[in-house]
């Protein structure tokens, strides 16, 4: 019961938790300033 | 009628199903918001027009030949917009869904942890973030490529037909890899690598060549043959993303030069953890994977050290002198310049491996605790989200669309079809518009508009700008540069018009506004863009040459009649078995085997 019931929902419960904390979060930050106002732009940055 | 039991289509078709949500989880902004994606690399216009550039005829390198001439044909059928769509989603299911089908030995749930890892990885992740999909394009092709090559050597004593059949295949790989010279490199190089035998390495060779053609042509006949600034070798070399140097970077599959398209959880303990995982699923997953895959390992091990060997090589003192010294002095070595690229082969390797490693788990597991199937199946199927769970954070930005102001439709209702160049200013390559992405996108105007566009071709990372490798780019800034200076605008007019710039366009977005030489009227004002025409006639550029346009669209015509050749072969293959039909329709070599 343990290993076959109680395990699998544990182990998929923390991961999934983990996934969706990652997947809200990453999607909450604080919003960009306007970009355009840079003179110089920049393909990247190391 | 599928002639194999219910259960064994059942498995694959659960398997796909997997792939598809984590892809549609990916893409998510991109599948649910209309527009044009518009960020970073990532540039789709509602119907690209053909140019002979885009056949590597220009004299920049042929860095996107052929990608940009299918994407100009694909356009004509079903327009930016859904292209970019099915391309984007295509990617990602055939990495997926050719990744699970490689281990088709192994048990459904190791399938799925490789098919989830296939997709949900640090290289994948930054490479979309940064928007070079056609990178990810070889990157998926690179399975089939193996799958391709383990048919033909597992033909390699039958006879002729057979192995062209199979050779047909690992062509039709080969060429979906190698829409750029990168992707044409790579999988050229593991096509001969893994399916080089005694009787099939002609066949292999012939496929490495062929897919070589489309770029090389026309850089062999000096259409692109400038080489490029060595100081993009330490900007474009892999980068550190957390303490532990470059090297451990790329062995957790991350190490972009780009610090914006890295997610922020590869900078601390998970990225660590990430390494920890891809090492020790290749160690661990070693030898079950031989026998999974016993004809393909070894020498897919062999390419991945090579390609991490080729991905380090910049970042260390030593080799980044080389690859400057290479840069600096052989046309078309600026191909080099962006080391984490070439990880590809060993990504590959840890997506099998990832597979591998939890098939072993997953068989001691049966043997020693069954109960614990279940758990170490869900912890294998969910560990590449853990490990990475803001892969969203970078990528959906970038595949977030947006609309064009109907500025754009504007213009290209004044110029498309005209005669004469037109330059886009300011005097940049990359973009940031207020109405798009938060993150610089390159130009769209020479994806928009039908005529010929100069732009800038000098890079900009961090503070460093990078020298450009188009001489008509060159000669066109530094008229326009003239311009901006008290008296020279008159003579930069005529330089223009020598030069053939009939159209300026000004991109009014951005934060500077660049000085206009005289001779130019308005013909169109908008919110957004502005355009010139000179007033006065300008002089006709020279083309490429009508033998080279010849002898380059020849070579691209039979690379093409062999690619589709091919492709009705493996379909005819494929259709045959399917279907178990009887032995007279069987094609004269498989009757009676």
């Amino acid at each position: 019961m343990l290993t076959k019931v109680v395990g699998p929902i544990v182990a998929g419960a923390v991961l999934a938790g983990v996934g969706l904390f990652g997947l809200v979060s990453s999607q909450t930050a604080p919003p960009e300033t306007n970009p355009a106002s840079q003179e110089i732009i920049t393909y990247g940055d190391r | 009628m599928d002639p194999r039991p219910r259960a064994g289509r059942l498995v694959p078709a659960a398997l796909d199903l997997w792939v598809a949500a984590l892809t549609v989880l990916l893409l998510w902004p991109l599948l649910t918001e209309a527009g044009h994606p518009l960020a970073r690399d990532l540039v789709f216009t509602p119907h690209q027009p053909f140019r002979l550039a885009w056949l590597g005829l220009g004299d920049s390198p042929a860095r996107a030949v052929p990608l940009d001439a299918l994407v100009a044909a694909a356009d004509l059928v079903v327009g930016g917009a859904l292209l970019a769509r099915v391309a984007l989603v295509g990617i990602l299911v055939l990495a997926g869904c050719a990744a699970h089908r490689l281990l088709r030995d192994a048990h459904p749930a190791s399938r799925a942890a490789a098919a989830g890892f296939a997709l949900w990885n640090p290289f994948v992740v930054e490479r979309l973030a940064l928007g070079q999909w056609a990178l990810l394009a070889a990157y998926a092709a690179c399975f089939v490529v193996v799958a391709a090559a383990v048919r033909l050597r597992r033909v390699s004593e039958q006879g002729r037909g057979a192995r062209t059949r199979a050779a047909a295949g690992l062509l039709v790989g080969a060429a979906l890899a190698s829409i750029t010279p990168t992707g044409a490199v790579v999988a050229g190089g593991l096509a001969a690598v893994l399916a080089w035998t005694r009787g099939t390495r002609r066949l292999a060779v012939a496929v490495a060549v062929i897919v070589q053609l489309p770029w090389l042509v026309p850089a062999l006949l000096g259409a692109s043959g400038s080489v490029g600034d060595p100081n993009a070798v330490e900007a474009f070399a892999a980068r550190a993303e957390r303490p532990g140097g470059a090297l451990w970077s790329l062995l957790g599959l991350g190490g972009i030069w780009d610090s914006g398209s890295v997610p922020p959880s590869r900078g601390g303990v998970l990225g660590h953890v990430g390494t920890v995982l891809v090492v020790g699923v290749v160690a661990f997953g070693w030898p079950r994977l031989r026998r999974l895959l016993p004809e393909a390992a070894p020498r897919l091990a062999v390419a991945a050290a090579v390609g991490l060997g080729l991905a380090v090589v910049a970042a260390v003192p030593g080799g980044s002198a080389g690859v400057r010294l290479l840069v600096e002095s052989v046309p078309g070595a600026g191909l080099l310049r962006d080391g984490q690229k070439w990880l590809l082969p060993a990504v590959v390797l840890a997506v099998l491996s990832f597979g591998a490693v939890t098939d072993r788990a997953l068989r001691a597991a049966r043997t020693r605790s069954p109960g614990l199937l279940a758990t170490v199946g869900t912890a294998a199927l969910l560990l590449p989200l853990a490990v990475l769970p803001d892969a969203t954070r970078v990528v959906w930005p970038t595949v977030r669309p947006v609309d064009y102001p109907v500025d754009f439709a504007r213009v290209a209702d004044v110029v498309d079809g005209s005669d004469g160049s037109m330059a886009s200013l300011p005097w940049a390559p990359y973009r940031l518009y207020p109405w798009g992405a938060a993150s610089a996108v390159y130009d769209p105007a020479s994806r928009w508009f039908d005529v010929d566009v100069v732009m800038s071709d000098r890079l900009s990372v961090g503070p460093l700008t990078l020298g450009g490798e188009s001489v008509r780019s060159a000669t066109v800034g530094a008229a326009l540069a003239r311009a901006g200076q008290p008296g020279g605008t008159p003579a930069a007019a005529a330089d223009l018009r020598r030069l053939g710039m009939r159209w300026l366009l000004v991109q009014a977005d951005a934060a500077t506004r660049p000085a206009l030489p005289a001779g130019y009227v308005e013909r169109f004002r908008g919110t957004h863009l502005e355009l010139y025409e000179s007033a006065d006639p300008v002089a006709p550029q020279p083309d490429p040459g009508m033998l080279r346009i010849a002898t380059v669209v020849g070579t691209d015509a039979l690379v093409a009649a062999l690619v589709l050749v091919a492709m009705v072969l493996v379909t005819r293959d494929r259709f045959i078995r399917r279907r178990g039909l009887p032995a007279g329709m069987l094609p004269r070599t498989q009757r009676g085997s």
